[in-house]
């Protein structure tokens, strides 16, 4: 069977699943919307220093931007880390197992179901919210731009999950790591502030982060309806923040892979594979 | 001419497992000293062969069939599948393996249809005749696909993982401690099933050496991860000295002296004491005396060596007590 339709089916068996577990849904549903009125109050009773927001922006504007994209792509995390406990506590790993589909592959499922899930929620809340506040600015042509930003985005967050899930491979407990890594990448990508305000010789590291491009093209392209052509802390120009932007997330994914496939042969030999 | 055929039906048997050499370690506790779990072991088995692993907890049974199915890796040596290796052919081999045990679970929220379904989209074959046979077994007609796993009873869904495996049409069956699962009123019709698969060679690791016995022509005891014995049940069995074995409940108050005074080589086995026989004379003495004593006795079972016989005296083979032989 070809890859890529192997990985629909883990990923339509992942989706059929959490359709069945009604009351995680609800709560998902509502962690969610929680989420975007926390934003949205500090957004609206807090008031960037003059000068820090790029022009057309206003705090609101750019944290429930934020939050928008975030959520979709922090759930889908969550999922993935999450997915080799859930499947042996359910005891169901050696079924996964059996049935052909390698960790990777079904990583990649996980975090398919998992993004067409938080995709529907959190643009339930969302959309509505961005439109109230004048942040849904979308133009039509402008929608390829905005999916590459968000491929690379998704790609990225599927890549860190990638390493965490090699970690506990390799470790089996690794702690508050998870949690820690994506509070450094909100701080990293310019989730809580614009990017600008790092110290400038943080610049080149943050700058290559994928998410930290495709996080300021999504909400340039919702807020203002087009990406700007440069951005001091992360590219000079749109053409060339792409090419870092999907140049970084072909090596990072890369790097990811090999790292989780390095991690299961070692699982393999250790004969802890399904054990967690 | 019965002879050319021979050697030609031989030639044309084709070798679906062989082991060359394996070893498979695990590390133990804090100070990460490795524990072996499968030692230098070598064997072939032919197509639609069906192995009994037999050997007492922990011998590396399990590790076995897990080393088969691909889920770990062997620290030497070598497996092959229908001549391939399997540590070079991962995802073919284990594409050509279903290893089925009691801790796999099936979602239980999902129903079986969409189990089933699950595997045909995977492995892109229909549900065989075999599979809807075996569902029927267990009560699990068409109408009642709909129903979540949840639902099923324990035999239930030990058969719907069996089911599953074959839609994968797998050529070795690995099943870790299943039978003991199914229904023993339905375990023959389940068999009988299973052998009418052409070509399934069953790899099958169980408590219930009985069953085994029924199930399968071939056996092999393992003993703390080394081979200690392999080759066709009714072989194993001739090449022991004992055809028969009388298994005598005495009563609590009976000392060692007159378990011993029967005269003939025994074994405790819990509270049983099973004395070994080499042919229908000594039986028929050995039952003369016993009956003489009936008085001591609370039960009494006759039966002909099989592999449990087998089992126990190479598992405990000090508390064979020779010394009346």
């Amino acid at each position: 069977m070809p890859l890529n339709l192997k990985i629909l089916t883990v990923a339509k068996r992942y989706l059929r699943l959490d359709l069945k577990y009604k009351f995680q849904l609800a709560m998902d549903a509502l962690v969610i919307a929680g989420n975007f009125i926390g934003f949205g109050i500090i957004g609206l009773f807090l008031e960037a220093r003059g000068g820090v927001m790029p022009e057309g922006y206003t705090f609101e504007k750019f944290m429930l931007t934020g939050t928008y994209l975030w959520t979709m792509m922090a759930r889908t995390y969550d999922d993935c880390i999450r997915l080799l406990g859930e499947e042996a506590s359910r005891g169901t790993i050696m079924l996964l197992i059996e049935s052909n589909v390698t960790i990777t592959q079904a990583l990649i499922g996980r975090a398919i179901a998992s993004t067409i899930k938080y995709t529907l929620i959190t643009s339930a809340f969302g959309l509505p919210v961005l439109k109230y506040i004048g942040a849904l600015n979308l133009r039509i042509e402008q929608t390829p731009m905005l999916m590459l930003g968000y491929i690379c985005s998704w790609l990225f967050t599927l890549g860190l999950s990638m390493i965490m899930v090699a970690m506990t491979l390799i470790f089996k407990k690794i702690g508050m790591v998870t949690t820690s890594v994506m509070e450094i990448v909100m701080m990293a990508i310019g989730f809580y502030f614009p990017i600008e305000l790092l110290p400038k010789q943080l610049w080149p590291i943050t700058g290559i982060i994928p998410f930290t491009i495709g996080m300021q093209i999504f909400r340039d392209i919702m807020i203002l309806g087009y990406p700007r052509d440069s951005i001091n802390a992360v590219y000079s120009s749109i053409g060339m923040g792409i090419m870092k932007m999907v140049t970084s997330t072909l090596v990072f994914s890369i790097i990811a892979i090999m790292i989780l496939r390095y991690a299961i042969i070692k699982a393999e030999k250790w004969g802890t594979v399904e054990q967690y | 001419m019965g002879d050319g055929r021979a050697v030609l039906v031989e030639a044309v048997k084709v070798k679906a497992l062989e082991f060359r050499e394996v070893s498979k370690t695990f590390k133990s506790g804090a100070l990460g000293r490795r524990v072996t779990a499968i030692k230098d072991i070598s064997f072939q088995l032919e197509e639609g062969e069906d192995l009994a692993v037999i050997g007492p907890s922990p011998s590396g049974k399990t590790t076995l069939l897990k080393l088969i199915a691909g889920i770990y890796r062997p620290d030497k040596g070598e497996i092959l599948i229908f001549g391939k290796s399997i540590v070079n052919n991962l995802s073919w081999a284990r594409k050509n393996t279903y290893y089925i045990s009691q801790q796999m679970q099936l979602n239980k929220k999902l129903t079986v249809k969409e189990e089933i379904t699950y595997f045909q989209e995977l492995f892109k074959n229909p549900i065989s005749r075999e599979c809807v046979e075996m569902l029927e077994l267990v009560g699990l007609s068409e109408r009642d696909y709909d129903r979540r796993i949840e639902t099923l009873s324990e035999t239930q869904m030990t058969i719907l993982k069996v089911v599953l495996g074959l839609i994968k049409k797998p050529k070795i069956m690995l099943m870790d401690n299943v039978l003991g699962e199914i229904d023993q009123k339905i375990i023959e019709g389940f068999t009988k099933v299973l052998n009418s698969i052409e070509g399934l060679t069953m790899i099958i690791v169980d408590k219930n050496i009985d069953l085994l016995n029924r199930v399968c022509e071939k056996a092999m005891i393992l003993i703390d991860g080394k081979l200690m014995d392999i080759g066709k049940v009714k072989d194993i069995l001739s090449d022991y000295p004992y055809k028969y074995d009388v298994e005598v409940s005495w009563k609590h108050d009976v000392d060692e002296n007159k378990i011993a005074s029967l005269g003939y080589p025994y074994q405790k086995i819990g509270g049983m004491v099973r004395y070994y026989l080499r042919n229908e004379t000594e039986l028929k003495e050995a039952m003369e005396k016993i009956i003489g004593e009936m008085d001591k006795i609370m039960q009494v079972q006759v039966s002909g060596i099989d592999l449990e016989d087998i089992y126990y005296w190479r598992i405990y083979p000090k508390q064979l007590n020779e010394k009346n032989k």
